[in-house]
């Protein structure tokens, strides 16, 4: 059963209501955006079903009536939260950007970031991370991160140009703008060709894992050379290590099926239906409270993405599954004539170093 | 903030403000003539942006010269709208007019999202032979793009204003939006005038749309915002004053862009609001009267 969520809240309460009522569904997952997934869960709540989400934001699990308490949460969420990913991009700024641009001062990075669930996490998971004493340990050599910006923008905007003249004056050495895919290709682009960011003196990324689609690469264009976009699941480049041995067989076969590519939305939702239907088998039911027993319980060897441990599984205090993340840096392919990625970061997942432009 | 910087939000105000312009005028001249409100206008704008797109992009028209095309082929649309919608309706209540207006933004945005979605998916943009020439005007660097989109936005007004206060079809115009019954006495054809006013109202709304997609991104859904600030620009600017359109578009622009800039993101659609509470308070015609 297919619900479309219409890209809006109220298209996502409208179709999960008819899953739920009409459909009589025992599992739901997916949603396109962390506002739609939040928006429908009120219903999801009142109904009982399990609820596995692949939008970021972490507050799926973590809102107080999801809290650690099993007998309320239905909701076993299987994306990287924006906590996470905020907090690996502090990391890959300060350990691989800050040595060239900022070795013996504090990194200059402005946020610019969608007014919503999924913008306000990943920030707060950055500016959480920033202030963590180990980071700073990291940075050494005059002070940390300085955040000089963060600036939000409203979901679907497509005009930055004020905004980025604003945090131009600003000198910062990092512009870390993070939306979905159209909106972060926009402000790339404005960002270098309108307000006339120079990448040579600002370093523009990790964009969103979120963005990272076969149509990110082309709309960009060369415009976002040097630029770097955060990933655990990259549309062109496989990491180093067997953890990543799946993806080239399952690129294949999805084009051959697709005609395309893959994004990341398309992996994560892959995933999640061999995770719900390993729970109903473990279940050994249809009973909605019994599949929601068994995803709790779930341990099972990773499908496509790159898991901790190798494992999928729910921690009990959030019920919130660990990704592998990883880095890659944006290159000109004259022969594709589109941009193509390098995993530069960690090291032990990477092809190359990063290369400032 | 220094001289560059305050030029360049300026800059970004005018352009945006060019396109409120465009579109603020085209209602104003439909309410005028027609005491029509047409709320769809924002969907005609996404047609004209998507008709603009197409020729560029699958056919490989200059994109300046596809503005033109869409142009026409949106006032077609216009017309065709106004003779079996508009005009039907005329003589009865009010309210059918208001509904008939938002089905037609629901008919034509899933009408382009059927056509658009399954093939570009999130949103495009059109690319003009100069995406990345750049201009140096010395306190700034304007891409060709802006630099055109200003002139042929002025230049189209500009143009308006003549047809309209030298010409007959201009004093047919203003006459009907004057006093209708009065204009039909004196031998003017009330109900072509419509029909003209609308194609010319609805290729306002193409060349919006097409500009706006040149210097950003679109989807079938963007027209709605953009239409609801032209529809505060004419209630700020005055009830069926293309005057009022004009002052009020480019006022707004740049109310949001300096509100984005000093404000943040966030304020950027509230503020002009604000501004135009303050304006119904303070003079509730509006800044231009009826006519101007």
């Amino acid at each position: 059963m297919i619900g479309d969520d219409q890209t809006s809240r109220e298209g996502a309460v409208s179709a999960v209501t008819r899953l739920l009522v009409e459909d009589k569904v025992q599992v739901v997952f997916g949603g396109l955006g962390s506002a739609f997934g939040m928006a429908a869960l009120p219903q999801i709540r009142e109904h009982g079903v399990p609820y596995i989400p692949t939008p970021s934001t972490p507050l799926f699990t973590r809102t107080p009536e999801m809290g650690p308490d099993p007998t309320k949460s239905m909701v076993f969420h299987y994306q990287a939260t924006g906590l996470t990913q905020g907090a690996t991009i502090a990391d890959f700024l300060v350990k691989v950007i800050k040595p060239p641009m900022a070795a013996n001062r504090p990194l200059r990075v402005a946020w610019m970031y969608q007014d919503s669930p999924f913008g306000a996490e990943l920030y707060r998971g950055f500016a959480e991370r920033v202030k963590d004493a180990s980071l700073a340990i990291a940075a050494r050599g005059g002070g940390r991160v300085e955040i000089v910006a963060a600036e939000r923008f409203r979901v679907g905007e497509t005009d930055y140009r004020s905004l980025l003249t604003k945090i131009k004056g600003l000198n910062p050495d990092v512009l870390v703008p993070q939306g979905f895919r159209g909106e972060t290709v926009a402000a790339v682009q404005q960002a270098v060709v309108d307000v006339g960011f120079d990448l040579k003196k600002t370093h523009i990324g990790p964009v969103c894992a979120c963005a990272d689609d076969p149509l990110y690469y082309k709309d960009l264009g060369k415009l976002g050379q040097g630029t770097t976009i955060l990933s655990l699941y990259s549309t062109y480049a496989i990491p180093k290590g067997a953890g990543f041995a799946r993806w080239a067989a399952f690129r294949k076969a999805y084009q051959d099926k697709y005609g395309t590519l893959p994004g990341l939305l398309g992996v994560s939702a892959y995933d999640v239906v061999h995770v719900a239907a390993r729970a109903i088998e473990r279940a050994g039911s249809l009973d909605r409270k019994k599949i929601i027993e068994a995803l709790g319980k779930l341990e099972i060897d990773q499908m496509v993405l790159a898991m901790q441990g190798g494992k999928i599984r729910f921690d009990p205090k959030y019920r919130e599954a660990a990704f592998v993340l990883f880095v890659q840096q944006m290159a000109w392919d004259d022969t594709v004539k589109e941009l193509r990625p390098t995993i530069i970061w960690p090291a032990e997942l990477a092809d190359a170093k990063y290369k400032q432009p | 903030m220094d001289l560059a910087t305050l030029v360049r939000v300026l800059t970004w105000g005018l352009v945006t403000g060019s396109v409120y312009m465009l579109l603020a005028t085209g209602i104003t001249l439909i309410f005028g003539v027609m005491k029509v409100v047409n709320f769809a206008h924002g969907e005609l704008m996404m047609i004209g942006a998507f008709i603009t797109f197409i020729l560029a992009h699958s056919a490989g028209l200059n994109a300046y010269l596809a503005i033109f095309v869409s142009m026409i082929a949106v006032g077609l649309v216009g017309v065709v709208i106004e003779r079996f919608g508009f005009r039907l309706l005329r003589g009865g209540e009010k309210i059918n007019e208001v509904f008939f207006s938002i089905a037609l933004i629901l008919i034509l945005q899933n009408a382009l999202a059927r056509v658009f979605v399954p093939r570009f998916r999130e949103h495009v943009q059109i690319r003009t032979p100069y995406a990345t020439e750049v201009v140096d005007l010395g306190l700034i660097k304007l891409r060709y793009d802006f630099v055109v989109l200003l002139v042929l936005a002025w230049a189209i007004i500009t143009g308006l204003s003549v047809v309209l206060h030298r010409t007959r079809l201009g004093r047919d115009v203003r006459a009907t939006s004057q006093n209708r019954v009065g204009a039909m006495l004196m031998g003017i054809h009330a109900e072509r005038v419509d029909m003209l006013t609308f194609g010319i109202g609805a290729a306002l709304a193409a060349l919006a749309g097409s500009l706006y997609g040149i210097v950003n991104p679109f989807s079938p859904y963007t027209g709605t915002l953009p239409s609801i600030k032209a529809f505060a620009v004419i209630i700020l600017g005055g009830l069926g004053s293309v005057r009022g359109a004009v002052v009020g578009g480019l006022l707004y622009g740049v109310i949001e862009s300096a509100a984005t800039f000093f404000l943040g993101g966030s304020w950027r659609d509230a503020t002009a609001f604000v501004l135009l509470i303050l304006v119904l308070l303070t003079r509730p015609q509006g800044l231009f009267r009826e006519g101007t």
